[in-house]
């Protein structure tokens, strides 16, 4: 359905947040990402996914603490909302619908 | 704290400039916690370049700030926050505020006044139907190369051959005033009223369609066609025959009961008219301007001309218009009746112009001329200038009162700023909220200003000689006015206090550290205030003295005639042969020192001519022609006013005085004889020779402004000129007043049982001279007070200011063993330092300015240095009153209270 659609960069954020339960902000995302994916994130691409997905309500933040290492500033945490586990779940469903169509003999790619 | 090297300033501060504030802080720290890790693990350069590089990645639409949507700041609220916290200080702060308000409130009240002052004054005479095209014919001429102005008085045969030659002219009107004038209305069966009528004026035909005074009764037209007609006002009408119907009344004038037809009533003239009269006649009526229609030097009327609708009456095309005059005079001012041609006279160095003075001016442009001699209610166009610079001071001394208190209350609103700077308020939003405290402060005392215009405006119409009515206030264009000043007033007075407010340091304040800045610039500020009012109060203490000593003295001055109990009775010519009787009874009376009879009286006016002075064999005069003015005198008049004879003898009826003549002693000093007894002097009118019998010592017959001119007595049995009337004036005895007055009148009665009995004093004559001086002295004196309470003000405000900033310098000092006694005197003394600078900068100021107002008159006083030492000294001890109130307080107050720490 139209109403879960994203992108798969949004994807792989909403799982990576899931990952971090509790941890999830914009640094710890980015080197998570980074070190599973093994892909360059670019900070402002992270950043606008983020205020995308949450204006999408998939997420939904909170202030954390400060460092002295961000001289002050406070950290975004971000956690998954409701909605946004409905999105993840049509997502994945959507996608494993879609793999199991695969014909396994034609293409030759290893399913489970 | 971090000791990490900082990242690249440049673009650390860009994306701080251009990300949107809510997610600035989130993701400046992520960049910076980036930033630190890749220090560790990849060096300065590299962890550099990648920030500049994330700054840049970061550059999209949804981090950066929308210029479009800008943070909605609800104003309203804010506004109504503000206003409820000011109105919390004033309310805590009663003392202050009441203080504060007052000056302003004073200050507005001043200026409503003056405003109403000159919106008045200008409107004098605009409401004729086109008003600007009237106007009044002033006369010039050059005598032998001196050119001198008479003003409005011209002769009769101007205006009429001015219509005649020049189209630009509709019509023309003159006015003679014929001067007392016995009026009487007999009703058939009932007792007379009669009255002798100042203002009746007679005038030409026209004269009320040009000044369309309101009709009740008749029209302007047609009224004063008839020779017999009169036209008189309502209350006039009233005055004579009640509530009945006044037209086709018959009004009788004189002895001689000249009739006169009731052919019209106006209303009431309104106050804004320079012309006051009660009464007009036809200029017909009076044969002797009848006689005179074709002469061009008598100059007993005044000639108004209006120009036609559709000429333009700006200065230019006027002054083209006043050149072709000359050819008029040309032509006609010299006819053969005159006696001298036009190019005789020329050659004799002497001219003659007119020019045209419009209308709507002369209330306050009008010429010296004009204003002793005729009109009535001339105003000058000074005061106007300095009332308006009276009302901008007040004004400037309130707003600079505000900002002293303001900033003075300063220690007080401290904490508040402090915390609200804390929370975040931004200086602009600071200055915003007090800045609309003084714009507060400013309008409650608007409204205070309009209360307390209303309760004064009686004693303002009083002072001023208006009436001008409480609606007049509450007129549009005042009340615009009035906001528009509140505003600049709020502005003014609540910008300084403002940005000084808002510029404390909040880390400080909340310490509880004192943030009264101290230094030289604010001081000297503060002082410069209130060194500015109080020498503007001393100024106006030291006008206001000098201008009420010269009044002193003109009164107690001695003009060479002693005019303390002296009555005038004027229009004794009524009495005709039966004149001399009745002075003779007078004297006989016992209240009576001495009475005597005149043709004229100081005060009033005189009659002048040239006459030459005699050139004797050994003594010869040093001018060949003088111009005297003079009274017809009897014997009794030198000794009824007490004037001293100098040399020689005075009227008597042991000799013949038909052709005698007493000099004053100018007179006298300007001829030049040695010996000036038994000397002639010849009228060349009618080669008359006079011989002189006494010198008399000087006297002033008018107001002390004019310089005594050479005068000359003739008795009354020369007749060498005609005059309309005379007066008895009459010595008394002192004491008794009423009772001898009384006497008088029985007399009077006596001798003219059915005619006005006319009498004044003759020093309130003299006094009635300096009216305008003593309005102006009034008027001077109520403004000292205000401006002396408005820096009294400011000095018990600043008083307060500074005891409570030295609150703990003075608990040391009691602690310590300092009596009260000193404490008050350390804290006045600085600002008794103050007062006295004022007063050496407000010495120069008042001489020089008092200086130009007494060269005014030719007999003044010498401005005394008593004068100067009183006006600083009182304005020293009201300092001081006005200081101990708050050092008295808080000397006596208690140490320890101050002294306890915070």
């Amino acid at each position: 359905m139209k109403k879960y659609q994203m992108g798969e960069f949004e994807e792989i954020i909403l799982l990576t947040v899931g990952i971090l339960y509790g941890q999830a902000y914009a640094v710890s995302i980015k080197t998570e990402i980074e070190g599973r994916l093994f892909r360059k994130v670019s900070i402002g691409a992270m950043h606008t996914a983020l205020i995308r997905l949450e204006s999408k309500g998939y997420l939904h933040s909170y202030e954390g603490e400060r460092t002295a290492e961000r001289a002050g500033r406070p950290k975004k945490y971000y956690e998954i909302t409701a909605l946004g586990k409905k999105a993840m779940e049509y997502s994945k469903d959507t996608r494993d619908s879609l793999w199991r169509a695969l014909p396994q003999n034609i293409i030759g790619v290893k399913k489970a | 704290m971090n000791t990490n090297p900082p990242p690249p300033k440049l673009f650390h501060r860009f994306f701080r400039w251009y990300c949107k504030p809510a997610l600035r802080d989130y993701i400046e720290g992520d960049l910076l916690e980036l930033y630190h890790q890749r220090l560790d693990k990849k060096g300065k350069h590299l962890a550099d370049w990648l920030f500049i590089r994330d700054v840049l990645a970061l550059f999209r639409p949804q981090i950066i700030k929308g210029i479009k949507k800008p943070q909605r700041i609800n104003h309203t609220a804010m506004f109504r926050n503000n206003f409820k916290i000011a109105w919390r200080n004033m309310k805590r702060n009663k003392l202050t505020s009441l203080i504060n308000m007052s000056g302003l409130s004073i200050a507005i009240a001043a200026v409503l006044f003056i405003m109403l002052y000159i919106r008045d004054e200008f409107k004098y005479d605009t409401f004729f139907h086109q008003a600007d095209h009237i106007f009044q014919v002033n006369m010039t001429t050059t005598d032998k190369g001196v050119r001198s102005t008479t003003g409005g008085n011209t002769a009769p045969a101007v205006t009429p051959t001015m219509l005649a030659m020049y189209p630009e002219i509709e019509s023309y009107a003159r006015i003679y005033r014929p001067g007392d004038v016995m009026v009487r209305y007999e009703e058939i069966g009932s007792t007379q009223t009669y009255f002798t009528e100042r203002r009746l004026w007679a005038v030409d035909s026209n004269f009320l369609q040009i000044f369309d005074y309101t009709f009740l009764q008749g029209n302007a037209q047609n009224c004063l066609l008839q020779p017999n007609a009169i036209v008189i006002t309502e209350s006039t009408a009233r005055k004579y025959f009640g509530n009945e119907n006044a037209i086709g009344k018959i009004l009788l004038f004189d002895v001689q009961k000249r009739p006169f037809v009731v052919a019209g009533v106006l209303k009431d003239l309104p106050s804004q008219s320079t012309f006051q009269f009660d009464m007009l006649v036809p200029i017909q009526a009076y044969n002797e301007v009848k006689k005179r229609s074709w002469n061009w030097f008598w100059l007993q009327v005044n000639s108004y001309i209006k120009l036609k609708p559709s000429i333009s009456v700006d200065k230019p095309s006027l002054a083209k218009l006043e050149k072709r005059f000359a050819a008029m005079v040309k032509e006609h001012a010299f006819n053969e009746k005159h006696g001298q041609s036009f190019d005789e006279y020329v050659k004799n160095g002497n001219g003659l112009e007119y020019n045209l003075m419009p209308f709507t001016k002369l209330h306050l442009h009008a010429l010296p001329e004009d204003t002793r001699a005729r009109l009535t209610t001339l105003s000058d166009v000074q005061y106007i200038y300095i009332f308006s610079a009276i009302g901008v001071f007040i004004l400037l001394l309130a707003c600079v009162n505000f900002m002293n208190l303001s900033t003075a209350q300063s220690s007080v609103r401290a904490k508040e700023v402090g915390i609200r700077k804390v929370f975040g308020s931004q200086k602009k939003q600071l200055v915003k909220q007090f800045l609309s405290e003084a714009m507060l402060y400013s309008f409650l005392s608007a409204l205070a200003a309009f209360l307390l215009a209303l309760l004064f405006l009686p004693s303002f119409n009083n002072i001023s000689g208006k009436s001008i009515e409480f609606v007049s206030l509450l007129n549009g264009t005042t009340i615009l006015t009035i906001t528009g000043l509140c505003l600049l007033i709020g502005l003014l007075a609540g910008i300084y206090p403002a940005f000084y407010l808002t510029s404390f340091n909040p880390v400080q304040v909340l310490k509880g550290l004192s943030v009264i800045k101290n230094n030289l610039s604010n001081i000297f500020i503060r002082n410069g205030l209130v060194i500015f009012q109080f020498t503007v109060s001393i100024v106006l203490i030291i006008c206001t003295l000098i201008v009420f000593q010269q009044l002193k003295y003109t009164q107690n001055k001695d003009i060479g005639l002693d005019k303390s109990h002296v009555i005038e009775i004027a229009n004794t010519a009524r009495l005709g042969r039966n004149e001399e009787a009745f002075r003779m009874e007078l004297s006989k009376l016992s209240g009576v020192v001495a009475a005597a009879r005149s043709g004229s009286i100081p005060t009033k006016n005189n009659f002048g001519d040239d006459y030459s002075p005699e050139a004797a064999e050994n003594d010869k005069p040093l001018i060949n022609n003088i111009g005297l003015s003079s009274y017809m005198v009897d014997e009794h008049f030198i000794p009824t006013l007490q004037m001293q004879v100098l040399k020689g003898r005075n009227f008597s009826t042991a000799f013949n005085d038909s052709a005698s003549v007493i000099l004053n002693e100018t007179a006298a000093n300007q001829i030049g004889w040695q010996n000036p007894i038994g000397k002639f002097l010849l009228y060349p009118g009618n080669d008359q020779k006079f011989k002189v019998i006494a010198v008399v010592k000087d006297f002033n017959i008018s107001s002390l402004h004019d310089a005594i001119q050479p005068f000359a007595l003739f008795h009354s049995s020369s007749s060498t000129y005609y005059v309309n009337s005379s007066y008895i004036s009459i010595k008394l005895r002192a004491g008794n007043l009423a009772n001898n007055i009384s006497d008088i009148e029985s007399t009077w009665k006596k001798f003219a049982p059915s005619m006005p009995f006319d009498y004044s004093f003759l020093d309130e004559e003299f006094n009635a001279m300096y009216r305008s001086e003593q309005r102006m002295g009034k008027i001077f004196g109520v403004i000292t007070f205000l401006s002396l309470f408005v820096a009294c003000l400011g000095l018990f405000g600043l008083s307060m200011f500074t005891a409570a900033r030295r609150r703990k310098e003075i608990g040391v000092r009691k602690v310590l063993g300092a009596s009260v006694q000193r404490v008050v005197l350390l804290l006045s003394r600085d600002f008794l330092k103050l007062v006295g600078l004022s007063a050496i900068i407000a010495f120069p100021i008042a001489w020089f300015a008092m200086n130009r107002w007494l060269d005014d008159f030719a007999y003044r006083i010498t401005i005394s240095w008593s004068v100067f030492i009183i006006a600083a000294f009182s304005a020293l001890v009201i300092a001081v009153i006005v200081i101990s109130f708050q050092s008295i307080k808080a000397a006596t107050a208690n140490p320890i209270k101050s002294l306890r720490a915070e």
